[in-house]
């Protein structure tokens, strides 16, 4: 099949891989990662990236203990090769490729497992545990993809040092894409930013048929990930940067509406005599924070909801995605909040030193409020 | 490289390029507000497209990637 213009044309596919020990040029060996039998601390997996690359595997035990450390990224990042890179298989024996039926079966799961919780559309179920676990699917992906897809040719380390460098760039790119989509979408470029993606999509279905750009595959996924969010979270930027902090004193000086495309919002209310009857007030802002201080006498009934972070009314918080507060007790009102933060945190409180985020609290906030959270005492009296 | 000198049909960037029009399409139905995307439907959404992109690279390379055989 393969052509025999390469220097080195492949051995016979009998040939086993060797036990490396003595021998470091191993030649044109099929070479592929796996998780170290003898040189093993917790799991084998520095032992095997050493034994791989031609490194002393120390390097990669103190890069792995030294990321645990940011926010334990080298733990996660050792569970998943942990999951994902097989254990070496034993002396003389045949390294056992895994089966693509496991594979395959794997794929088809993924599908089944998004598509079930696509129809039944559980919010919780759908954010809080199949995000993480998506995100640890992706990176298995990408391990799967450097282990098991390319590097079954024996080619030099350094030749697979800088294919995972060119890795690297690709994600770090996307990463920088991820950020501009987020930022064009929630501008108001969403339109476009979706156009490009079915754009992007067609060309990839085209150039299949004369070998295919895969490249594009991650950075177009970015792409779309990075609208995803904004569409899911409803993040819109109308109404300018920064922070604005409302005190008003009277009815007449509460607006029936706040709005901030990014930054921190404020109003504070307690000055606010609202003796006159029912008022409402809409609170939005796209990315970034919300504080709405309440005054303690006033029945506040408040409809509030976060597309991703955190989301506290008075005293009853939460956090995630499409997390939102709806308060039934209508009747008694005085005062209706509607609020929305597409990402960030908003926060109904009493008292600004409750708020997460105030330069006062630089403690865990104390559920010192009512005694039935979320909402005014003032609505029973 | 060999992939690169044989041109021949490959179906994980037609698998991905058919996911990533689908998504698209969510998007801008999202956008132009005729439906209404959230993120318990669109994690699993891009969970099935990274699946079902998986799944056609796991097949095609079955059928002759032509690395391990002769």
């Amino acid at each position: 099949m393969s052509e025999q213009d390469t220097p080195n044309p492949e051995p016979e596919p009998e040939a086993k891989a060797e036990e490396p020990e003595g021998d470091t040029d191993r030649g044109p060996v099929p070479r592929r990662l796996f998780r170290s039998r003898d040189d093993r601390v917790v799991g084998g997996v520095a032992g095997g990236l050493g034994k791989y690359f031609d490194v002393d595997p120390v390097f990669f035990r103190v890069g792995f203990v030294a990321t645990a450390f940011l926010g334990g990224l080298g733990v996660f990042l050792y569970l998943a090769a942990l999951l994902f890179v097989p254990s070496e298989p034993p002396a003389g024996e045949e390294p056992r490729r895994r089966s693509r039926a496991v594979t395959i079966a794997a794929a088809a799961l993924l599908i089944v497992v998004g598509g079930l919780i696509v129809s039944d559309g559980g919010w919780w179920v759908g954010g809080s545990f199949f995000g993480p676990l998506g995100f640890v699917l992706l990176l298995g992906a990408v391990v799967w993809w450097l282990v098991w897809g390319r590097s079954g040719t024996g080619a030099h380390p350094r030749a697979t040092l800088a294919r995972i460098a060119i890795v690297f760039l690709i994600l770090i790119g996307s990463a920088v894409l991820l950020a501009a989509s987020v930022w064009t979408s929630a501008a108001g470029g969403g339109v476009a930013v979706a156009v490009l993606v079915i754009a992007i999509g067609t060309l990839l279905a085209a150039a299949a048929f004369w070998g295919g750009t895969r490249w594009l595959i991650v950075p177009a996924l970015a792409i779309a990930a990075g609208l995803g969010v904004v569409a899911a979270a409803d993040v819109d930027l109308d109404g300018g940067y920064g922070k604005r902090v409302y005190a008003p004193s009277s009815p007449g000086e509460v607006r029936a509406a706040y709005d901030l495309g990014a930054g921190r919002l404020e109003v504070d209310l307690r000055d606010v005599d609202f003796a006159g009857g029912e008022r409402r007030i809409d609170l939005e802002v796209g990315l970034g924070e919300a504080v709405l201080v309440v005054p303690r006498n006033v029945c506040v009934v408040s409809n509030a909801d976060v597309g991703a972070g955190y989301l506290r009314v008075l005293g009853w918080d939460t956090g995630g995605v499409n997390v939102a507060w709806r308060d039934g007790s209508a009747q008694a009102a005085k005062l209706v909040v509607d609020a929305h933060v597409g990402l960030g945190a908003l926060q109904v409180v009493h008292d600004p030193r409750d708020a997460m985020g105030h330069e006062d609290n630089w403690n865990d906030i104390e559920d010192e409020e009512d005694p039935s959270l979320g909402r005014s005492a003032a609505c029973a009296a | 490289m060999r992939g690169l000198r044989v041109r021949r049909f490959d179906s994980t960037s037609l698998t991905a390029g058919l996911a990533l029009i689908g998504l698209g399409v969510l998007l801008l139905l999202d956008r132009l507000e005729t439906i209404d995307l959230r993120f318990g439907y669109l994690w699993p959404a891009l969970l099935a497209a990274v699946g079902a992109i998986l799944l056609a690279s796991g097949l095609s390379r079955r059928s002759g990637g032509g690395t391990m055989k002769q």
